[in-house]
């Protein structure tokens, strides 16, 4: 199949997010696609005035629909909403943090080369951020599960999306994550951030339980029930990507310490060590909740 | 909202001769003869993040992450994972930018860096 530009529907769920929110919007109105697209920004119950910058911006946009939550209900619920009001075949997700290349949706939906492409996207990551999808099969699957919130939410989607025998396209489709990096100050903060971290991973056991044959792939299940160590202790250490120098670091970026002498070294090790240990402990507690031993 | 995911830092593919011994299906061996400009398709079991936005090297394995040194450099053009018989698989094609000399000691790549 060549050229196929379908008509899209771009769906961006923001939170409190007001100070930035606007180049994004900007960005994905200043693409080059040869048909109609239309953006659906779903202001997640923003406690900052996310909503007043959004009316005041493109509240006359017709390209733009606003849908406004009274209360925060998660990142899943946002996208779902997001997801009826579109109008368009294809349903693109993109963060509210990424600013799109000029040809982005163009490369995007080159991946849907054949009616066997079920999603397409140039994240990498089993979905995410500029990931579109057919909306006749997100509505089919019933969109996101809003039991997961938030982290692996995308994979879940895709997952399913793979499970109904469609294909998942990974493409060149680039755009600037404009996400600024705020590392947590004080050990109380690093404290919440990394226990916030840990609590993710109870999502890891409802994907394993949802998505079984892909997920122990996805997640280097060992044994049945245990999530390789190594890989825990790998995106901790930073050692994930380069083995070079050792960092303790979070997936998203931020340092907390580098290895570059033997006692740094040491301190890393052991913490990240303590910290595969309690990624355990976290998937324990959602084997609890949902019934299905992961570790 | 995106999270970082670990990539493969290669494209690891078997031996030709097990294509010509019907172990393995064409897409998934090293094709026999390597030419720059050339674009193969692959084919690899289980669920693989590529990275696409540079050259990796396409190497030989034989099994066990025994591989051999990079034997050219390649980057890939289109990457796409799907299931068989509940099996996940990744295929996709990939162009090959320059074939090395499997003889010579030079380093060609630096983690995901193409050294030249």
């Amino acid at each position: 199949m060549q050229d196929y530009f379908p008509k899209a529907s771009i769906v961006v769920a923001t939170y409190n997010y007001a100070g930035k929110i606007v180049p994004t919007i900007e960005g994905i109105l200043a693409i080059d696609y040869p048909n109609d697209f239309e953006v659906i920004v779903v202001n997640d119950g923003s406690s900052d005035n996310t909503k007043e910058v959004l009316e005041k911006n493109f509240g006359k946009n017709k390209k733009i629909k606003i849908i406004n939550f009274e209360k925060n209900s998660g990142v899943c619920a946002a996208r779902n909403a997001g997801i009826r009001a579109a109008r368009n075949e294809i349903v693109v997700n993109m963060d509210h943090d990424c600013i799109p290349e000029k040809n982005w949706l163009k490369n995007l939906m080159k991946g849907f080369s054949s009616e066997k492409i079920g999603v397409v996207s140039s994240m990498g990551a089993f979905g995410g951020t500029s990931t579109a999808a057919r909306k006749n099969i997100l509505e089919k699957i019933g969109g996101y599960d809003e039991q997961y919130r938030y982290y692996r939410e995308d994979t879940d989607l895709t997952f399913k999306i793979m499970e109904l025998g469609y294909e998942y396209s990974v493409v060149k489709a680039d755009y600037l994550h404009d996400h600024k990096i705020v590392k947590p100050k004080g050990i109380f903060a690093v404290a919440k951030y990394a226990l916030q971290r840990l609590s993710y991973h109870k999502n890891d056991v409802l994907l394993y339980k949802k998505h079984p044959a892909l997920a122990k792939k996805f997640l280097d299940v060992k044994l049945g029930f245990i999530v390789n160590p190594k890989k825990d202790f790998q995106v901790i250490t930073g050692t994930w990507m380069e083995h070079k120098i050792p960092k303790l670091s979070s997936p998203r970026g931020m340092v907390f310490l580098e290895g570059k002498s033997t006692l740094n070294r040491i301190v890393i090790f052991a913490i990240g060590a303590l910290y595969v240990a309690a990624i355990k402990f976290y998937r324990l507690l959602g084997s609890i909740k949902y019934g299905k031993l992961l570790l | 909202m995106g999270i970082q995911v670990e990539f493969n830092p290669d494209l690891a593919l078997r031996n030709f001769s097990e294509c010509k011994n019907s172990n393995r299906k064409k897409e998934e061996c090293i094709p026999e003869n390597l030419k720059a400009g050339q674009i193969f398709e692959f084919l690899k079991k289980g669920l693989r993040n590529y990275w696409l936005l540079g050259e990796i090297p396409l190497v030989e394995t034989a099994g066990n992450q025994q591989l051999s040194r990079p034997l050219a450099s390649i980057v890939l053009l289109e990457v796409t994972h799907f299931l068989l018989d509940k099996e996940p698989y990744t295929k996709g094609r990939y162009k090959i930018t320059e074939v090395f000399n499997p003889k010579d000691n030079k380093i060609h790549f630096d983690g995901f860096n193409r050294l030249k």
